[in-house]
């Protein structure tokens, strides 16, 4: 009853188990792949600009800074300027700077300020816009995006008529990607018109095609590109004052672009956010120009990576996580998912340090967290539900041993006491005063005999069941082997004067080793009781012991029926019993050599069986001398 | 007759037991259903011996155990159990179960173990006549007495250690009854007892008398010799005479009171040993040691726990009680009926010195048991010398101890002609095998030992090709001792592999 109950809590559980893994592993792994693909194209169509931003700033601001072209000469006015001239630069200060700038014969002049602002008597400022177009190349780069049929806007008003005005617009990401006022992208060309800088830089690297440049977009009718920023003071702008009094070598602007602007820090529209800082003042306009020029004669434009390949990196990381969350052990998980978080990071930054190019960092970082903390609840559920599980087995386990030691005891007890019981009945019956005729003494023996058999069989079996569930050990003491064979034999000397069996012993003195007695003498038992059992009448059987190179070797002989080559390979196997043993009335439980070898064995020995049908057989132990 | 109760909630092994132990007619055999019920029983009436059953309501037999002894510690108690297990039988043995034996118990057994049990136990009754001494640290905790209760409190606190014990006696007090007592009430009763008389070894043998030696140890040592420390293996080792171990010995014995292990002579192998050591001297050991003949470090290892057994000189007031004692051994084993001893024979008794103590005791009761014809020991009946050293007069007793020499003669002549027929038939059974095979005798030469060696040589040929070679079979079934085959195979330059395949 116990038993059946606990029975069918295994195949409960078994059941349950079945219901709640219904897929085949390869179906599972294609649900996985699925869900992990379906969560990277979802996250890609979220723009994450802002995000992405910041990584794009960290990379600009960290990558190591890259040689300028040296093409490229800037003019402030600045806090020092103003300091000496004691006002704002006037047409007469612009009429000798440009003089000044004459002189070294720079290949383009470029005002990156209104000059209409220039305060001045009009002839001053007639004077200045007279000297300045004496210059190869006088241009004023307006920040002003023009239309089609709105080009008037790039006419000045007299007297600056003369000024050739080309747009140069500075762009912010005010209103749109990273919304955070930082600039980072410049307008190459708008309605299939190229801006200044692209003008002023095809004249150092004679790229004359859009395509010839790195990192062009198109974004509502413009191509844009991003700015390789430098550092803000990688332009080091000259003072005006200091060049128009002639302070600086004049060779310094020779053939080169001389950019003109102020550094006043009288408005911030003079000023510009960087990847670098997001200080409004972080950078002047002046020095933005720079930059976009460099940017476009170095051809040094970051590459955006394209979509696909963001996609695509955003895939993999997500199934990578999925497999990473739902099939590792929760510390290796977090491990491998923190290098491959850094590793990616550093893989995004070294492509955009050594080869300019741009892969999107936002949308694959984030997928580890979406995959992770979506999957991290549906691991939890699993481990909890399998810990149920475990300590359900367990339980069931526990049930199960004490069922088997229940047995055990059942066995030991419940059928020792009966046929102790038995024996005892027997040998009350054999005692009796009345005699009983020869029939019936020798059923009454018949009996007894059976008993001894079937609680020897019990014992074979209470060891086997010791041995199967490893309770036995070995406990060793010192013990003359001569002194337990004897014993055995002594023990044994009833049987085998019941069918006239001589056994002969021949023991060489041995000192003593470490054994099991216990085991030992069961042993030696069931080889001297086969040798009996197996024996005809008024046979012997030869005992020996000796020591043959530091080992003990007991040997059993007898003349009895033997064993056929065939049987014997199997004859220390688990309730093996030859053919013509079990034809004959010989009764075993085929236990005692198996029982036997596993016990020598405990001791590290060796047993081995030599025989012939008909001739007898030889059982050999040998034993080391240290165990 | 011995009283056995038998406790066993299963009726059928009850009667089964009853009826094993009261077909020897050696013992009265009482039962009890439970613990409880066999408790009350104990408690009631005058067991010498109680068969308790573990598994049992109300009580179990472990219980029992505890409760019976702490009534009567003397009480012997065998527990018999279905399911055995080494936890329990740990348990029970340190709880003073004699015995935990595991059922089903064949008939034949259970009277054997019964047997030695009670043996045993009368050992300690037997030394109670010696009145030992227990000493412990120079205090005397128990004797001076020969009170049994107080006797077996000795031997139950020497059976639960295993350290060695000290016995101090002179000769004739029954130095070796205690130690055998000590020995089959301890937890080394299924080992051997074995007693060594120190001053009757040659000091050169001693060692290996003691720890054996390997072939060839030294010269004379043509094989291998087991030594007496592991014959003794498990069980008792009783050195007598300690104080005639040579010097060297006594180096060696405490090394192997205090390793517990020992190095046979010329092997490399150390031997483990679990023996108990019990020693026994009537030489002064303290003076030894002043005088540097007894080891100091080997004293204070045997003197644990030295037992002291009085002089009979010392005690001669117990002399009626042990003469009564020594007159119901005697007449239970001689079929007398003795009643006592007379005064007059007591009073010559009394003022003799006694130099052989309780063993001449015992020799004279006998003696005079064998002569005396009255229902009381008389002074006729005790022997000559001891009446002349009490100054009694010969020639007014009857000279009847003069015929014990002649009956001794007779006695002895008697045994001669009983030893001889059973020695004739089995040397004429020989000459008759010897007759069956006739050898032809050729050559001119008529040389015994050439013909012997000759037909020895054909016929271990002959027996390996019919065992194909192999020794044991041959050694067996050609009835040659194996180690007599194996000599004679290499003597002929016979190789026995040549036979395998004929």
């Amino acid at each position: 009853m116990y038993a059946s109950t606990v029975m069918a809590k295994g195949a409960g559980l078994l059941l349950k188990r079945s219901i709640f893994f219904p897929f085949k592993p390869w179906l599972i792994n294609a649900l996985r792949i699925a869900f992990a693909v379906s969560v990277a194209g979802v996250l890609c169509q979220i723009k994450l600009h802002y995000l992405e931003a910041l990584t794009y700033d960290f990379r600009m601001a960290y990558k190591p800074v890259a040689e300028t072209s040296g093409q490229v000469e800037t003019i402030a006015i600045d806090a020092k300027t103003l300091k000496e001239l004691q006002k704002d630069p006037d047409g007469d200060s612009h009429q000798k700077l440009i003089a000044e700038l004459r002189k070294s014969k720079p290949r383009a002049v470029v005002y990156v300020f209104d000059p209409t602002s220039i305060k001045g008597e009009l002839e001053e400022v007639q004077a200045f816009t007279d000297e300045a177009a004496k210059l190869d190349a006088f241009y004023y780069g307006a920040n002003l995006l023009p239309k089609q049929g709105h080009e008037s806007l790039l006419k000045l008003d007299p007297p600056f008529e003369t000024i050739p005005v080309f747009p140069a617009p500075k762009t912010s990401d005010l209103n749109i990607f990273a919304k955070d006022g930082v600039t980072r992208r410049f307008i190459f060309s708008f309605d299939g018109f190229p801006t200044l800088h692209p003008l002023l830089a095809r004249t150092y690297n004679g790229l004359q095609h859009e395509e010839d440049y790195n990192g062009l977009f198109e974004f509502i009718g413009t191509k844009q590109a991003y700015i390789h920023f430098r550092p803000t003071g990688t332009y080091k702008a000259h003072s005006f004052v200091d060049v128009m009094e002639g302070k600086v070598k004049t060779k310094q602007f020779h053939d080169k672009i001389v950019m003109v602007g102020k550094d006043t820090l009288e408005t911030t529209k003079d000023y510009l956010r960087t990847p670098f800082s997001r200080n409004i003042v972080a950078m002047t306009n002046l020095e933005m120009h720079a930059n976009i020029l460099d940017t476009l004669i170095l051809n040094q434009s970051p590459l955006l990576s394209p979509k696909w390949q963001d996609f695509l990196l955003t895939a993999l990381i997500s199934i990578l996580t999925v497999f990473v969350v739902l099939t590792l052990r929760p510390t290796k998980g977090i491990l491998i998912l923190g290098a491959t978080v850094s590793g990616f990071s550093l893989f995004c930054y070294l492509l955009f340090a050594v080869f300019d190019i741009w892969v999107e960092m936002t949308h694959p970082l984030l997928s580890i967290f979406i995959c992770y903390y979506f999957f991290i609840p549906y691991r939890l559920i699993i481990e909890n539900r399998r810990s149920w599980e475990y300590y359900q087995k367990n339980k069931l386990l526990t049930q199960v041993e004490e069922l088997k030691s229940n047995f055990l005891r059942m066995m030991s007890h419940d059928l020792k006491t009966p046929l102790a019981r038995i024996q005892g009945m027997a040998d009350i019956v054999l005692r009796d005063k009345v005699r009983l005729n020869q029939d019936q003494q020798k059923a009454v023996y018949t009996i007894a005999d059976s008993t001894e058999e079937l609680s020897e069989f019990i014992g074979s079996i209470l060891s086997l069941g010791r041995i199967e569930s490893k309770e036995i050990k070995l406990n060793l003491k010192s013990k003359d082997v001569n002194d337990l064979l004897q014993k055995v034999i002594d023990k044994s000397q009833y049987l085998a004067n019941r069918k006239n069996i001589d056994i002969i012993t021949e023991f060489e003195p041995l000192f003593s080793v470490k054994a099991d007695e216990d085991l030992l003498k069961q042993v030696f038992t069931n080889l001297v009781e086969n040798a009996i059992k197996y024996s005809p009448d008024e046979s012997k059987i030869l005992v020996t012991t000796e020591e043959v190179d530091g080992k003990m070797v007991v040997q059993v002989a007898d003349q009895g029926r033997g064993i056929s080559e065939a049987d014997l390979d199997n004859v220390f196997e688990k309730f093996y019993r030859t053919k013509d043993v079990v034809n004959s009335d010989v009764g075993g439980s085929g236990l005692g050599l198996f029982l036997a070898k596993y016990f020598v064995e405990l001791h590290h020995g060796d047993i081995e069986v030599e025989s012939q049908p008909g001739q007898g057989s030889t059982f050999t132990v040998s034993l080391p001398m240290d165990v | 007759m011995f009283k056995v109760l038998v406790c066993d909630d299963d009726s059928g092994l009850r009667l089964s037991v009853k009826n094993t132990l009261a077909a020897t007619g050696k013992y009265q055999v009482d039962e009890a259903f439970d613990g409880l019920d066999a408790l009350e029983k104990v408690k009631a009436n005058q067991y010498g011996m109680v068969i308790l059953d573990v598994d049992m309501p109300r009580m179990n037999g472990l219980e029992a155990l505890k409760a019976i002894k702490e009534h009567d510690p003397s009480m012997i108690v065998l527990i018999l159990t279905a399911y055995a297990t080494i936890e329990n039988a740990v348990k029970a043995v340190r709880d003073g179960a004699y015995h935990y034996v595991q059922k089903p118990v064949k008939s034949e057994e259970l009277i054997e173990m019964t047997d030695k049990a009670i043996k045993a136990h009368s050992l300690i009754s037997d030394i109670a006549a010696s009145a030992p001494m227990l000493m412990q640290s120079g205090r005397k905790i128990i004797g001076n007495t020969a009170q049994m209760q107080k006797v077996f409190n000795i031997i139950n606190r020497l059976s639960k250690v295993d350290t060695p014990v000290l016995i101090r006696g002179a000769s004739g007090t029954g130095k070796e009854l205690v130690a055998r007592a000590i020995h089959h009430n301890s937890s080394f009763k299924d080992g051997k007892f074995v007693a060594i008389n120190c001053s009757a070894i040659p000091e050169n043998l001693f060692e290996s008398e003691l720890f054996g030696h390997e072939k060839g140890a030294f010269t004379g040592a043509d094989g291998r010799k087991i030594g007496k420390f592991q014959y003794a293996e498990g069980g008792t080792l009783f050195l007598d005479e300690m104080g005639d171990m040579p010097a060297l010995m006594q180096v060696k014995l405490l090394r192997v009171l205090q390793e517990k292990a020992f190095t046979p002579i010329g092997s490399n192998r150390e031997i483990e040993s679990n023996v108990r050591v019990i020693a026994a001297t009537n030489r002064p050991l303290e003076d030894m040691i002043k005088k540097g003949t007894f080891r100091e470090d080997l004293y204070y290892r045997l003197n644990v726990m030295p037992i002291f057994l009085p002089a009979l000189k010392e005690r001669k007031g117990d002399l009626p009680r042990l003469i009564n004692l020594f007159i119901k051994k005697f007449n239970g084993t001689q079929g007398k009926s003795i009643t006592g001893i007379r005064p007059e024979a007591l009073g010559v008794l009394e003022k003799y010195d006694w130099p052989g103590n309780i063993r001449e005791l015992e020799n004279i009761i006998e003696h005079a048991f064998i002569l005396e014809e009255s229902p009381m020991l008389g002074l006729s009946s005790l022997p000559e010398p001891l009446l002349m050293a009490a100054g009694i007069d010969l020639d007014k007793l009857d000279t009847v101890s003069s015929a014990t020499p002649e009956m001794n003669q007779e006695m002895a002549s008697l045994n001669g002609p009983i030893a001889t027929p059973g020695a004739a038939p089995a040397s004429t059974e020989t000459a008759s095998g010897a007759q069956e095979e006739m050898v032809t005798i050729g050559g001119d030469q008529l040389d015994f030992n050439k013909h012997k060696e000759a037909f020895e040589k054909e016929f271990i040929i002959k027996a390996l090709t019919t065992f194909k070679g192999r020794i044991n079979q041959t050694a067996l079934h050609a009835n040659i001792p194996k180690k007599t085959l194996l000599r004679k195979i290499e003597k002929y330059g016979i190789n026995a592999k040549d036979y395998a395949d004929a």
